[in-house]
Formats: C-alpha cells, structure tokens, sequence
C-alpha cells in the first residue's frame, strides 16, 4: 500500500519532468498514458483503502531539526474516505483534461492557436496532480502545505501559459492572492507548532478553546483565498485566461477544492470545533453564493460566467462542511458529495464551452448562437452540464444539494432556516440564468460565427464530453459509499 | 404484484434507449415505441384493475438513503393513484398511435429528440402518481418537467417556442422550489427525520394545534407548487404559451396528463398528508376562488383566440377551474356534509376524467387540422367537414362534451360540480358567508359553461363548417388511420362515460374513499343510488336531489327524432338547394366568409382595455413587461472588489517600495552608514534584554 500511494505522487511528478522535453507525436501521447496509469493506481489505492482509515510512514525523517519525536517529522501518507473521495476526482478529472488538451491545446485550435513544442504545458499539468495528488493523501498540516504551495506554482505557470498581457496578469494576480492566504497557512502552522507540538490534523482539539477559533480562522481565511470566496473571488474570473482545459481541471475541479478540502479535513477529524466557526463558516459560504449569483447576469464571457458559478458552488460546499460542524451529518454528506458532483459538472461545462470555442474561436454569448444545429455534441454537453450544475434531478448536484437543504433545515433555528432558504433561492436564480444563456447559445438561428465554425471536434474533445456526461449521471452513486462512512463515523 | 409496475417502468424506459437507437429509420422508430407503450400501458391498466378491485399495493424502503438523509425509494398505489394510471395508460396509447403519422409534419426536425423524451415523460409520471416518499416524488416531478420541456422546445428554430419553453421551465422549477421549501421544512420537524408522507402527516397534526402560521405556510407552498402545474391563473400563465407551440400529439399530452399531475398533488396533500381540520376548510376555500377565477378568466379569454391550441389551451386553463372548485367545496365540506363534500370530490376528479378524454381529442382534432393545412390560425381554414368527416365528428363530439351538452361525459360531471356547489348554499352546518360565495360561484361556473360551448362553436364553426378553404380540393382523403382511430377511441370514451355515468364515478368514489382518512366518506349507494343505468345524487338532506338518467333521456331523443323524421319523409317535404344570399350585393367569397376573428366581436370590443401599458384582450394581458435586470452603479462599483481594495493596495505597496529603494543610493559611502547603525542596534538591544 505504501509503494502504492508512493507511486501516485512519484509518477505524474517525475512523468512531468519527462514530458518537458518532448517533440512531435510523443508529445501528446506519453502524458496521456501517464495520466492514464495515474488514474489507475489512484483507483487501486482507493478500493483498496475502503473503507478504513490509515496511516502509513516512511521510515526517513524528513524535516530532521524539528524533532525527531515529532511524528510530522516522517513524511507519509493517509488515506481515509475524505481522500478517496478528492482521489477519485483529481485522477479521473485529470485524465479527461490531458486526453482532452491533446487536441484542443495545438494549432488547430480556433480560439487560440497553441504553437508546438507544447512540452512545457504537460510539465506544469503533470506535476499539478502529483502535487494535487500529494495534498490530498498528506497525513498533517505541514506536508499538506509543502503540496499546497507547489499546486500555487503551478497554478500560476499554467494560466500563464499563453504569455499574452492578460494571461501574464491573471496568473499573477492568481499567484499573489493565493499566496496572501498561505501567508495565513503558515501562521497557524507557526501557531500549532508552539501551542500543540503537533502538526496533526486533530491538533486543534489540544488547544485551548479561544486558540482554537484563532487556528480554524487563519486556516480558513487560507482555505479561502484558496477556493476563491470572500473577499479573495476576483482572482478566479481573472484566471480564465487560462486555457479552458486548466480552468476546467485547476479551477473546477481541483485545485480550488484543495481549500475545501483543507476545512472538511480539519471538520472531519476535530470533534471539538466551536460554533462560532460552524456559524463564520456557513455566513460566509451563503454570502458568497448570493454574490457569485449576482454576478452572473453581467457576464457576456462564457467562462467568466462559469467561474462566478464555481464560486458559488464551493460556497455550496463550505455550507455543508459548516453544516457538519453545527450539528448535521446530512449537511456534512451533502456539502461532501457535492464535491464529487460538482468536479464532474463543472468539468463538463468548461470543456464543452472548449469545443465551442476550439470549433467557433469565440467565447462571448453575444456572438454565439445556434450551436445546437452545428455543434449537436457539444451543445448536448452544455445542456447536461448546465442541468447537473443546477440541480435538476436525477442528475447529480440535485442530490448533494438536497442533502444540504435538508441539513440547513434539519438545524433549525433562525440561522438554518435563513441560510437555508438563501441557498435555495441562490439554486434558482442561477437555474433561471443557466437556462437562458442555455437557449441563447444553443437555440435559436446560427449566428455568423457558428456559421463558419467545423462540425463536431475530434474525437479526444467529443470522447471525453461523452465520458463527462455519464458521469454527471452517476456521481452520486461513486460518492455515497464515501459519504456514507464519513457523516455517519464522524457527525452521525 | 409489483412486478407489474416495474415492468411498466422498464419497459418505459428501455424503450425510450431503444427508440433512440433507431430514431433514423422514422417508420420502425414510431411502430416500436407504439409497441412498448401498448405493453407499458396494458400493465398499468391490470395494476390499476387489481387495486379497484383488490386492494392497495405497497412496497416500501428500496433504495434507503438512511442514514445519511432521511428518504427511501416506498412505492403505494391505492386507488387514487390508479385512476391516474389508467388514465396515463390510455392517453399515452392514443398520442403514440397518434404521432407515427403526425410527426410527418415536422419534416426537418430529428425523431430522436421526440420519441425518448416522450416515453420517459410517461416512465416519469407514473413514477409521480406511485411514490409515497416527498423526495422521490420531487425527483420524478422534476423528470417529467425536464422531459416535457425537451418536447414544448421540440421546433428548435421557432422563436417561438423557445420562449415559450424557456418560461415554462423556469415557472414550473421555481413551483418546484416551493414544492422542495416545504418538503425540507417538514422534514426538519419529523422526529426521524424523515420525508415519508405518513411521517408528514404525523407532524402536521402537532403543528396545526401548536404553530397553526406554520402549517397555512407550509400549505401555501405546496399550493403553489402544485396550482402552477396544474395551470391555474395567476400562475399558470405559462400554459397558453407552452401548449400551442408543442407537437400536438403532445399537446394532448400536456393537457391530458400532466396538468393533472398537479391536481393529483392537491388531492393527496389535502386528503392523506393534511389531517382532516379547519385548516382544510379554509384551503378548501382558497382552491374554489383560485379555481372559479380560472374558469372566468380562462373561458372569457378564450373567446378572442383565433388560434385553433392557443384557445384549447385556455379552455384547459378554464376546465382545471372546475376541478378546482369541485374540490374546494369538497374539502371545505367534509366536516360539515360529508355527503355534499364526497359528492364534489367526486365531481371534481371525474371532470378531471372527463377532461383528458375531450381535450386530448380536441387537441389531437387540432393536430389533425394542421396535418391537412398547416396553419393553426383559424381565420385561414374551414370547410374542412368535407374532407375530414371523421376527424369532424370526432371534434364536435369532444367541443359537446367539453361544453356540458348532454348526454355526453362533461355533463355528467358539471352536474356534480353544479349541483354541489348550488346546493352548499343551503347547508346550515357552514356560515352565511361560506354558503353564498359557494352559491356564487356555482352560478358563475354555469354560467362560464355556456361561454364554453359559445367557444367551441367558434371554433367548429370556423374549422369544420362553411366553404372548404385552406387546402387544395384534389387533397381528398382524410388523416391516415392512425391518426383517425385515436380520436375515435377517445371520442368513444367521452360518449361511454357520458351514457354510463355509474361506473366511472364508482372508481372515483372508490379513489376518494381510499385516499381520504377511514370513515370519512359514505358509501357510494347512500351518495349515488343503486338504480342502474343512471344517478341519484343524494346529499345526505334526507331525500334525492337530483336524478340523471342519460339512457331514458336518449332512448326519449331517438324516438322524437324518428317520429319527426318519419313525419319530414312521410310530407314528401322537398329540399332546395341555392347559393347564399348576401343581400344583392357584388362581392369576392374572401369578402362574405365568417372566419374566426368575426365571432364573438362585440365581446372583444366590451373586453379590450389598457392598463398600465399592458392590453388586456378579453380580460388576458397580451403583452407581459418584460422584466428588466439592471444592476445600479453603486452595487457595480462595490461587487468589483479589485478596484476599490485591491488595486489600490497594490498600487500603495508599489509605492511603498519605490520609497524604500530610494534608499539604495549606490554610494558605498550610505550601505557603510547602515551597518554601523544596524551594528549598534542590535549591540543596544542584546545587552539591554536579560538573557541575551
């Protein structure tokens, strides 16, 4: 088992260093098959894994001057649902999204045409899911933070990519307010560090309660920055410059949910958390919806519209880990399916707005529409995506949401009912917008942009739009049996 | 037993993989998905036969999500669910007959996006009718809105209908939303927690005495949700949008199966999950006004339409009303008369019958007129009696029924609504005020019948009757058969139920006796009488109040007809035919014809009015405001974070930096200066602190 988890981090960071230098055809299909045996090894781990909890260590101390009787001082490895869970996601996802770049990201793309040699690119995306990989199988807070910052770098390389002004700005920007949140990181691993004496996950519960609060804020306001909610969303729309099939795997599906994932690990393993932190927690996830929503209607930008959607929906999960924390296990399963459900949605929707502008070269409303008649796949991929990402039965965000309503109001209370209501008011508007951005795009007479457009992509971009939409379909089912042990062992 | 409505479902939906898989070859896709509708359907109506005449079927907890939330897959079918199946079970036979030949008329549009999404639609409300969990019903409901909108946008390139789908989608999942509000609410009272029905109804019996403001909000919600599907007005604004642009075979469907969807919500919220109390009578209340309002407001609409679906679609807006009055007196009867209460129920739930056999074949006679001329405007055609005798027949039995001629079925049950709702009037058990608006509105739905006939007049008139125009004379034959035999199977059905009004109304008794508490509602010989073949209505005020004999009264027609025509033949009176006199004047026939838009004129006239920029024909605005999303600049200015926080405190560090590295001069001379005073520091500060 330990080779195992070894070998998951090992082979995507190493197989990047291999990629960099790649020419021609190899180029394209070596990262493939990396991400491809990736993906394989993080399935054995996680079937493997189900569904105890274990830790398992190297016997090398790595950080040697900090004690040697300190356990964080031997790196390691946890693996335990939560992180089955992420594992699934950032493995599958992270297939997809390199079979899918080896086609969208080449000189046949409309919208953006990528010279070769593109070597460069899978170094920074193979390397993201090692370190993607490593976070979220860390067993404490200090190793977690090593992968949290390398995922920060390769965020920053690959927005960047293109090296146009507005890319160069948003990677950087990007770069700077992450960073400003692991400012906050370092802090409460200072903080733990001399209060503690631990880097444990359940450290927190030996602090006395005021310092508590201060940790689980200073992690929060990271774990904030991370997943861009309040005040640290503007970096995200701005990162859209990235191309699609990083906005669709970094800032979809993973490397934003690093930071939910860092506050649903802390709510998993501390059984002490105050409800101030709950209540801070689930205030500022609400919020953050109600402000995501608004912001949608002034979007004429496709992915802008889909970033403003992502911070909603990880506003969605932090509602259901705050839910956790005061009291609900339905809230807590919810907010943690929402995780899985989410990826999937969220993926689908960016790379099939990619096909569309890979075929149209434009990503503006405005200039878009009639897709359905020229583009059947890809439009038939959006309307699948924008219905999962909505909630609509039995597609897959319908299902962890209804778990977090039902946690909000199973609190009860003016504060569950007012948030509660807030979200479900939040699922409605953003369902009424989808769908009319939906018919904008995809009914109607073809505009003279989708005119001149190519029919359908090749088969990597439709394969995995194919792949994408089955899944939104039976997220739920891989998530439950996750879920399941989760909210019933720590909040049941 | 069960097995049967897993097999309906499988075969639903396995058909609905199959008919897309071969949705190229049109021929083979439209018989196969006849095929396994015919199977679907032949299952359901056993299921629902058995549970008439056996007893309820129940299977509970098959898919549980315990413990994560409280909800699992529990299925019961009792005879209210039943009559709903039997009821999906013959629509969907007819429309899929129905649509192998229609959907011809849609030459460029693909089969693929029609037959799947069709037989999901029927998989899906079935599912809606069965459930006995909220959370399951809430994800069948959403099923049947999102493949019923796949259908109503079927015309991808007609503006049309895209609006038209857009907010039918939109309204129907903001009703949804109510719907998943008070689920959530309840289920956060529920001891369990749980979202079983009987769970519900256990807390809202606790709560109607502790926290009765929250029952009536919990109510009022549910109401919404399920009035907006059901289309009642104010909220069912949605329907005269959706149903004309919609195929008309599923038109008929909209019509006939999923408007009553909403009333199957109403009827088991306020018969199982509410406990019987003052809280129903006042809801009672509220559905009857709701509904009356519908009737008016439909009906009188429906005049000024010269669209052939756009007038039906009121018409069902206006039909839904007297289901919904029906059922308002019921419930706000049932303490005070349960007679007089069971009677309205019955009423109600059998004009719901009576319904989706007229309008379904009025819509399918719709279809039928476009397949032959390919307009929906009525000003364009008529005549066309000629030329489609069957489909003609067939229309003008479904407009008498829907209009409450006798001795068809709409009259069987707009006697109960009439009588009940007249009778209510003089029940002692219920306040002044209670008894007159019953009396009042009963007036005003007789009143509204006949507004209906005038209605359907108009649009026989126009259709069928006068001189043939609109489509080529060498065009001479019919609508295919397949299109004929189901409109003649549902027209049979409206004559059926009209002339054998008993056995009808005994499975509705038998529906409402089964969904309401035990006890509640008299047997069926004290309320309907034993004597077959008609009813006596007796409302439990000691003595028959109403009898209706539909065979005598035909046997008396017939006779009177042969007496008079025996008599016609026997005078050798002669028939002469002549060209219309119009008067001596010269004239073109486009001058002289009566099309649509000339019936009802001084009506329009009378009902035309502005009202703050919204013009109102026939008491129905035709235009909606459009509503505007703007954003004020001071909100903007606020939402964008970077400029007024970040920027700046970029641009401040900038500065700050600028400042401190002017204090690298390059002069050695400086850095020197710097180490002697960092020097002497940090000597000050170790001597000065202890341990140091």
């Amino acid at each position: 088992m330990l080779t195992l988890l070894l070998a998951l981090v090992l082979v995507p960071s190493a197989g990047a260093f291999v990629c960099y230098s790649l020419k021609g055809r190899k180029s394209d299909l070596v990262p493939a098959i990396l991400a491809g045996l990736t993906f394989i090894l993080g399935m054995v781990a996680t079937i493997r894994g189900y569904p105890q909890r274990r830790e398992l260590f190297l016997g090398v101390p790595w950080i040697q001057w900090m004690g040697t009787e300190l356990e964080t001082s031997h790196f390691g490895f946890l693996i335990d649902p939560l992180s089955s869970l992420m594992l699934i996601v950032i493995t599958s996802v992270g297939l997809f999204v390199v079979v899918y770049s080896t086609e969208y990201v080449s000189p046949r793309n409309r919208d953006h045409a990528f010279e070769k040699p593109v070597g460069n690119y899978y170094f920074w995306m193979l390397l993201f899911i090692g370190s993607m990989i490593g976070l979220v199988i860390s067993p404490n807070f200090l190793q977690l933070f090593f992968f949290w910052e390398m995922t920060t770098i390769c965020s920053w390389a690959l927005i960047s990519y293109t090296r146009e002004e507005k890319a160069l700005f948003g990677g950087f920007k990007a770069l700077i307010m992450t960073h400003l949140g692991s400012l906050f990181f370092l802090a409460a691993l200072a903080l733990l560090f001399v209060r503690a004496h631990s880097f444990s996950f359940s450290a927190l519960d030996s602090l006395d309660p005021g310092m508590r609060l201060t940790v689980f804020i200073l992690l929060l306001v990271a774990a904030w920055s991370k997943a861009a909610q309040i005040p640290f969303f503007t970096w995200l729309p701005d990162a859209m410059e990235a191309p699609t099939p990083v906005s669709a795997y970094l800032h979809a599906a993973a490397m934003v949910k690093a930071g939910v994932y860092l506050i649903a690990r802390v709510a998993v393993s501390n059984t002490l958390l105050p409800y101030e932190a709950g209540l801070v927690l689930g205030v500022m996830a609400v919020a953050t919806m109600i402000l995501a929503v608004i912001q949608y209607f002034i979007q004429d930008d496709l992915k802008r519209l889909l970033a403003f959607s992502t911070i909603g929906h990880l506003g969605y999960v932090l509602f259901g880990v705050a839910l956790g924390i005061l009291g609900s296990a339905t809230g807590f399963g919810g907010g943690v399916l929402h995780i899985i459900n989410h990826g999937y949605a969220k993926g689908l929707l960016f790379l099939s707005v990619g096909a569309m502008a890979y075929a149209t070269g434009s990503k503006s409303i405005r200039e878009l529409s009639g897709l359905g008649r020229k583009m059947p796949l890809a439009s038939a991929a959006f309307v699948v995506g924008l219905f999962a990402v909505t909630g609509v039965p039995p597609l897959s965000c319908f299902w962890s949401k209804i778990m977090i309503f039902a946690g909000a109001f199973e609190l009860g209370g003016g504060t569950g009912f007012a948030l509660g209501i807030l979200a479900i008011l939040e699922s409605l508007a953003a369902f009424a917008w989808y769908l009319f951005v939906g018919h904008k795009i995809i009914f109607g007479e073809v505009s003279p942009k989708v005119a001149l457009a190519m029919a359908d992509p090749p088969m990597a971009i439709d394969g995995t739009l194919i792949v994408l939409m089955v899944l939104c379909l039976a997220a739920p089912l891989i998530g439950y049996p996750f879920i399941q042990y989760l909210s019933v062992g720590c909040f049941g | 037993m069960i097995n049967f409505l897993y097999a309906a479902f499988m075969l639903l939906v396995v058909g609905a993989i199959i008919v897309a898989a071969i949705s190229r070859h049109k021929e083979a896709c439209g018989w196969s998905a006849l095929g396994f509708v015919s199977a679907a359907a032949a299952c359901l109506l056993y299921l629902a036969a058995y549970v008439f005449l056996v007893g309820k079927i129940r299977a509970e907890g098959l898919l549980s999500l315990h413990p994560v939330i409280g909800t699992s897959l529990s299925i019961e079918i009792d005879p209210l669910s039943a009559l709903f199946l039997i009821i999906i079970s013959i629509i969907s036979f007819c429309v899929t007959l129905y649509s192998i030949t229609y959907i011809r008329h849609y030459e460029k549009e693909s089969l693929l996006r029609y037959y799947p999404w069709l037989l999901l639609f029927f998989a899906s409300i079935v599912g809606v009718v069965c459930m006995t969990d909220m959370i399951f019903f809430i994800i069948f409901w959403e099923i049947m809105t999102l493949t019923s909108w796949a259908l109503v946008v079927y015309e991808r390139e007609n503006k049309e209908s895209l609006k038209a789908g857009l907010i039918y989608f939109i309204v129907t999942h903001l009703a949804t939303g109510c719907l998943i509000l008070a689920a959530v609410i309840l289920y956060s009272y529920t001891p369990g927690p749980s979202f079983r029905f009987e769970d519900f109804r256990a807390v809202l019996k606790t709560q109607q005495i502790m926290n009765p403001a929250l029952v009536h909000g919990i109510l009022a919600l549910f109401f919404i949700g399920f009035v907006t599907k059901a289309s009642t007005l104010p909220f069912g604004f949605w329907l005269p949008l959706a149903h004309p642009v919609a195929p008309s075979s599923f038109s008929a469907v909209l019509s006939g199966v999923m408007i009553k969807a909403g009333i199957y919500g109403i009827v088991r919220l306020f018969c199982t999950i509410l406990p019987i109390s003052g809280s129903s009578q006042t809801w009672g209340v509220i559905i009857a006004l709701f509904g009356t309002f519908s009737i008016f407001i439909g009906t009188m609409s429906a005049l000024t339409q010269d669209d052939s679906k756009r007038l039906m679609a009121f018409h069902s807006i206006g039909q839904v009303g007297y289901m919904f009055l029906g059922i308002g007196a019921g419930f706000y009867f049932l303490p005070v008369n349960s007679a007089l209460a069971a009677i309205a129920l019955v009423g109600g739930l059998f004009h719901m019958i009576n319904h989706s056999w007229f309008k379904s074949c009025l819509f399918l006679n719709a279809g039928s007129v476009i397949y032959k001329t390919g307009t929906r405007d009525l000003n364009q055609i008529g005549g066309l009696f000629r030329l489609m005798p069957w489909t003609g027949i067939t229309a003008l039995i479904a407009s008498l029924s829907i209009s409450g001629i006798p001795p068809f079925n709409g009259f069987a049950s707009k006697l109960l609504i009439f009588e009940s709702s007249i009778i209510a009037g003089k029940q002692v058990g219920a306040t002044i005020l209670a008894r007159g608006l019953f009396v009042i509105l009963g007036l005003a739905a007789i009143f509204i019948s006949a507004v209906t006939l005038a209605s359907f007049l108009k649009f026989i008139n126009s259709a069928f009757l006068g001189k043939l125009r609109g489509v080529e004379e060498t065009s001479r034959s019919d609508v295919p058969r397949s299109m004929q035999i189901p409109q003649g199977i549902l027209a049979l059905l409206c004559v059926l139920f009209g002339v054998v009004p008993l056995l009808p109304i005994t499975m509705v008794h038998k529906a409402i006796s089964g969904a309401l508490p035990v006890g509640l509602c008299p047997a069926f010989a004290s309320l309907f009488g034993n004597v077959w073949p008609g009813i006596s209505l007796n409302f439990g005020m000691g003595r028959v109040s109403g009898v209706w004999d539909p065979l005598w009264m035909i046997m008396a027609f017939l006779i009177l007809v042969g007496v008079v025509s025996f008599v016609a033949r026997a005078g050798g009176a002669k028939v002469r035919e002549v060209e219309t006199w119009y008067g001596g004047l010269q004239h073109l026939p486009a001058d002289t014809a009566y099309r649509g838009h000339s019936f009802y004129r001084p009506f329009k006239q009378i009902f035309t009015f502005h009202f703050k920029g919204i013009e109102f024909r026939g008491l129905y605005p035709t235009t909606f405001p459009r509503p505007r999303i703007s954003m004020p600049q001071g909100v903007r200015t606020f939402l964008s974070l970077d400029q007024w926080f970040y920027y700046p405190l970029g641009h401040l560090f900038m500065r700050l930096t600028r400042g401190l590295a002017r204090s690298h001069t390059g002069h050695p001379q400086m850095y020197l200066l710097w180490i002697a005073v960092g020097v002497i520091l940090v000597i000050t500060i170790l001597l000065y602190f202890p341990g140091g």
